[in-house]
C-alpha cells in the first residue's frame, strides 16, 4: 500500500480563527451536507457495511486526536471527572450534549445517550442507527482514557425533536 | 355539458349522503377506540371492522408499547424497552434516559462526588441540585465535626492516659511512703511503731483463738566495742547481717522489728514459753554459728543475747498495746538477766 498523503496531526486543522470576516463557526447543514455526501459516495463505491466501517475508523481516529487535545490528564481522573469534562467539552464545541446512563469499569461496561447530536439531530426518521462516525468517536475516546481497547455501538436512536442516542461501551 | 335526470340527480345526492353518514359512522367508532385507549385502564378491542387492517394494527401495537412504557415510567421501572418510533416515542424516551441519567448521578453522589448537577430537568434539576449543595455544605459540616470530634477523643485518651501514669505513680509513692513510714532504713525490718501495731493485731487474733504468744528481745552483746573497733559503718553491717540471720531463723507468721540501736523485737505466734525459748535459742545459735565478713577482708564473731516472755492468751477487748508494753518490760529484765550471765544466751522471764 503506497505511503498515505495525510497522516492527521491536530496543526493539520490550522489556525481555525484565520477566517477574519466568517469566523471559526459554520451551520450544521454544512457539516452535514460533507458528511452526508461522503457517506453516499462511500457507500456506492463500497457497500453500506464497509462505508459504516470506514465512518467508525475515521471517527476514532477523530477520538483519539480529540481525548489527547481537550481530555487528557495526566493526574489519572475518575470516571466521574473525566465524564464531566468530555461533557462540558463536547457541549462548549456544540457536539452534543452526553449523559451517562450506567457505567460499571469493572465489568467494562458503559451506556451513554448524546442529545442534540451533530450527525443526526432533527434528521427523519430512519429505520435504522445511524451514528457509525460517533460510535467510532466514542470508541477512541473511552479506549484513550481506559487504556483498553472498547467498541461502542448505537443500540437506539430515535426523534424527539432533539434526536437522541444512545450507545452501549464495553471493553474488547 | 348533458344535464342528467332530476332521478339520477336525486340518486346520487341520497347515495352521497347515506356514504357521508356510514363515514361519519365509521370515524365515530375510530374515535371511541381511541379515546378508550388513551382514557381506559383496560386496552379497548379492536373494532371488527378493522380487525385484519395491517395499519390499524400496528398503530394498535404501537399505542399499547406506549401505554405500557409509560405505566412503567410512572412506577421507576427505567429500563423497559421502548422500539415504537416518533414524537411521543422520543419523548418517553427522552424521559427515560434523562431520569435513568440522574440516577447515574446520584450514584455518583452516593460515592462522594458532590459536583454532580442535573441541567435538562427544569424544576426537579434545580430542586435536585440545591439539594446535592446543601448535602454538600452538611457533609463538608459533619467532616470538620467528626475532625472536630476525632481530635478531641485523641485528646481524652491522652488526658486519661496522662491521669492514669499520675495515678500509677501515686499510688507508687503512696506504697514507697507507706513503706518508708512502717520500715527501718538501715535494716528494712518494721520500726517501732510498725512492729507494735502488727504485734497488736497479732496479740488480738491469737485471744481471739485462744493461743499463746512469746514476745522476745535481743540485743546484740558488745556492740559498743564493736563500733568502737570497727566503726559505725561496720556496726552497720554488723546488724544488717544479724537481721539476715535472725529473719532466716522465724517462721511465716512471726514478726520482727527494730527497738532501737542494736535491740531487736520478735512476737511468735502461737507459741507456749518452751517453744519461744526454742524460737530464741535457734536466732541465738543462727547469728552464733554465723561468720561477719568485715570489708577488710577478715571476719569476726557475732552474739546475741535474748530475753523471752510468754504472753497468755487474753480476753477479747482487752488493752493488747498494754499487753504489750508489759511483756516487753518482762523480755527487758530476762535480757538484762542474759547480759549478766555473760551473755550470748537466752533468759526465760520470770
Amino acid at each position: 500500500m503506497a505511503k498515505p498523503r495525510y497522516t492527521f496531526y491536530w496543526d493539520l486543522i490550522g489556525d481555525v480563527d484565520a477566517r477574519e470576516n466568517l469566523g471559526p463557526l459554520v451551520r450544521v447543514e454544512v457539516y452535514r451536507l460533507m458528511q452526508l455526501c461522503f457517506r453516499e459516495v462511500l457507500e456506492k463505491h463500497y457497500g453500506t457495511e464497509q462505508a459504516d466501517d470506514l465512518f467508525r475508523d475515521g471517527g476514532r481516529l477523530a477520538g483519539e486526536h480529540f481525548y489527547k487535545r481537550f481530555l487528557a490528564d495526566p493526574g489519572s481522573p475518575d470516571l466521574s471527572s473525566f465524564v464531566t469534562k468530555m461533557q462540558t467539552k463536547l457541549r462548549d464545541l456544540g457536539i452534543g450534549i452526553v449523559r451517562v446512563e450506567k457505567a460499571n469499569l469493572e465489568q467494562g461496561t458503559l451506556v451513554l445517550t448524546v442529545d442534540e447530536d451533530l450527525d443526526c439531530s432533527g434528521l427523519p426518521d430512519l429505520d435504522h442507527e445511524f451514528c457509525a462516525y460517533d460510535e467510532g468517536f466514542f470508541e477512541g475516546v473511552l479506549s484513550s482514557y481506559m487504556q483498553r481497547k472498547f467498541r461502542v455501538r448505537e443500540v437506539d436512536c430515535w426523534c424527539t425533536g432533539a434526536r437522541t442516542c444512545r450507545f452501549m461501551a464495553e471493553i474488547v | 355539458m348533458v344535464r342528467k335526470p332530476l332521478a339520477v340527480r336525486f340518486f346520487i345526492v341520497y347515495c352521497l349522503v347515506m356514504a357521508d353518514d356510514a363515514a361519519r359512522s365509521i370515524a365515530r367508532q375510530v374515535l371511541k377506540y381511541v379515546e378508550q385507549l388513551q382514557n381506559s385502564r383496560i386496552i379497548p378491542e379492536i373494532p371488527e371492522a378493522f380487525a385484519d387492517d395491517a395499519d390499524f394494527l400496528k398503530y394498535h401495537k404501537k399505542i399499547v408499547e406506549l401505554r405500557s412504557a409509560i405505566l412503567a415510567l410512572a412506577k421507576g421501572d427505567l429500563y423497559t424497552p421502548i422500539t415504537a418510533k416518533g414524537y411521543l416515542a422520543g419523548a418517553c424516551k427522552s424521559l427515560q434516559a434523562s431520569l435513568r441519567h440522574m440516577t447515574w448521578k446520584v450514584s455518583q453522589i452516593k460515592m462522594g462526588d458532590y459536583e454532580q448537577r442535573l441541567d435538562f430537568l427544569g424544576e426537579l434539576s434545580a430542586s435536585f441540585n440545591s439539594m446535592v449543595t446543601q448535602l454538600k455544605i452538611t457533609t463538608e459540616n459533619l467532616r470538620q465535626k467528626e475532625e472536630a470530634l476525632t481530635v478531641l477523643a485523641a485528646s481524652l485518651q491522652k488526658e486519661a492516659r496522662r491521669r492514669s501514669d499520675a495515678l500509677q505513680e501515686l499510688r507508687k509513692s503512696e506504697q514507697r511512703f507507706k513503706y518508708l513510714a512502717q520500715r527501718d532504713p538501715l535494716t528494712g525490718l518494721f520500726n517501732r511503731r510498725a512492729f507494735f501495731s502488727l504485734a497488736e493485731m497479732s496479740l488480738a487474733y491469737a485471744a481471739a483463738v485462744n493461743q499463746a504468744c512469746c514476745v522476745c528481745m535481743l540485743d546484740v552483746d558488745n556492740f559498743k566495742k564493736f563500733n568502737d573497733r570497727f566503726g559505725h559503718l561496720e556496726g552497720d553491717r554488723a546488724l544488717q547481717h544479724v537481721v539476715k540471720c535472725g529473719q532466716g531463723a522465724l517462721r511465716q507468721a512471726d514478726i520482727m522489728g527494730r527497738y532501737g540501736g542494736e535491740e531487736f523485737l520478735f512476737l511468735f505466734a502461737d507459741t507456749d514459753e518452751a517453744q519461744g525459748y526454742a524460737a530464741g535459742e535457734r536466732i541465738r545459735l543462727a547469728i552464733e554459728r554465723s561468720v561477719f565478713s568485715l570489708e577488710n577482708g577478715g571476719t569476726t564473731a557475732l552474739t546475741v543475747s535474748i530475753g523471752v516472755a510468754v504472753i497468755l492468751p487474753g480476753k477479747q477487748g482487752d488493752d493488747y498495746g498494754q499487753t504489750l508494753r508489759q511483756g516487753i518490760a518482762q523480755v527487758d529484765a530476762a535480757l538484762y538477766q542474759a547480759k549478766a550471765q555473760e551473755k550470748n544466751r537466752v533468759c526465760l522471764a520470770r
